[in-house]
């Protein structure tokens, strides 16, 4: 009879301390809150590059900069909004490998941009098909797992569709501003 | 007598720590069991238009629910907004690219993402 009012008595200290078994699971930051932080951050600066430097500077505000996809040969020319991303992108890569993210999309204009996962393909389908969404998952890419988050990118001018609709290397052609148009890919080792 | 007394204290011990450590799971099936709210017209037209960007703060769209993005924004009044998400504002394009909406559709959209913040 002892041995069970034992066994009874540090299952109960065992369970309290344990804390449901939730100790270990809320250690460190959970990997959907650090990459919808780190989307917050691209998003934020990927608008203000448009609102403040795009529109202020651009044809549709003072005229004194060019944005084009060509905007190296320009003497006025800056990168557009998706350019200065992916410098952000490319920039990150050479600063860490804690994550990493890239702007891809089922329709690029450049075939570097297209889906190479199973994961990130499953992600970017469901981002389209789920206007407002986002995609989450794990995917084992070597001997690393990680966790994967796709996020919607979206056109949101005319400018982004005529650009995508009339480059001669799109493979799509009737893009409408409020579509989705690709995902941000961010990859975060767990 | 006593050993009794003491076993059934520490299984009510037990029983309630498990118990307290099935709590969520027990209230998310109870909501799965409740029937789904009635999706109104507004609702219906943000998430077919609005949601895609909105939802993301897309060119800091305002998200729904977030009150520090909606409340300045809803003290300038319904019918501004209206105005602004039908002409285009900032760097929304003109109803938010679907030009066969109306303005009563709008204002049914703009309602009830300004109904989020309560």
């Amino acid at each position: 009879m002892k041995h069970i009012i034992k066994a009874l008595f540090f299952s109960s200290i065992i369970l309290s301390l344990n804390g449901c078994g939730e100790g270990e699971q809320k250690a460190g930051i959970d990997p959907k809150i650090y990459t919808d932080s780190l989307f917050a951050v691209m998003k934020a600066d990927r608008t203000n590059y448009t609102k403040l430097i795009i529109k202020r500077l651009g044809p549709a505000g003072a005229d004194k900069i060019k944005p084009n996809e060509h905007w190296e040969d320009l003497p006025e020319g800056a990168p557009l909004p998706a350019q200065m991303f992916r410098a952000g992108a490319e920039a990150v890569t050479e600063l860490t490998d804690k994550f990493t993210y890239s702007l891809q999309s089922t329709w690029p204009i450049n075939s570097q941009n297209a889906p190479k996962t199973p994961m990130e393909k499953e992600g970017l389908e469901f981002i389209a098909a789920n206007p407002g969404e986002n995609f989450y998952g794990e995917e084992k890419l070597g001997d690393v797992t990680y966790f994967t988050a796709v996020y919607p990118d979206v056109a949101v001018s005319d400018a982004c569709t005529i650009c995508h609709n009339e480059h001669k290397d799109s493979p799509r052609t009737d893009f409408k501003v409020g579509e989705v148009m690709g995902g941000v890919v961010i990859r975060v080792p767990l | 007598m006593h050993v009794t007394k003491i076993l059934s204290v520490l299984f009510l011990l037990l029983l309630g720590l498990l118990s307290a450590c099935s709590k969520d799971e027990s209230s998310s099936s109870a909501g799965a069991k409740s029937a789904p709210a009635e999706v109104s017209a507004g609702e219906e037209i943000y998430k077919k238009n609005c949601k895609v960007c909105h939802a993301q703060s897309i060119n800091g769209a305002p998200i729904p629910g977030n009150k520090s993005m909606w409340e300045p924004r809803a003290q300038k009044g319904v019918d501004v907004l209206v105005q602004h998400a039908s002409e285009g504002f900032g760097l929304m394009p003109p109803k938010g690219g679907n030009v066969d909406l109306t303005e009563s559709e709008l204002r049914q959209a703009i309602e009830y993402m300004i109904a989020q913040m309560q």
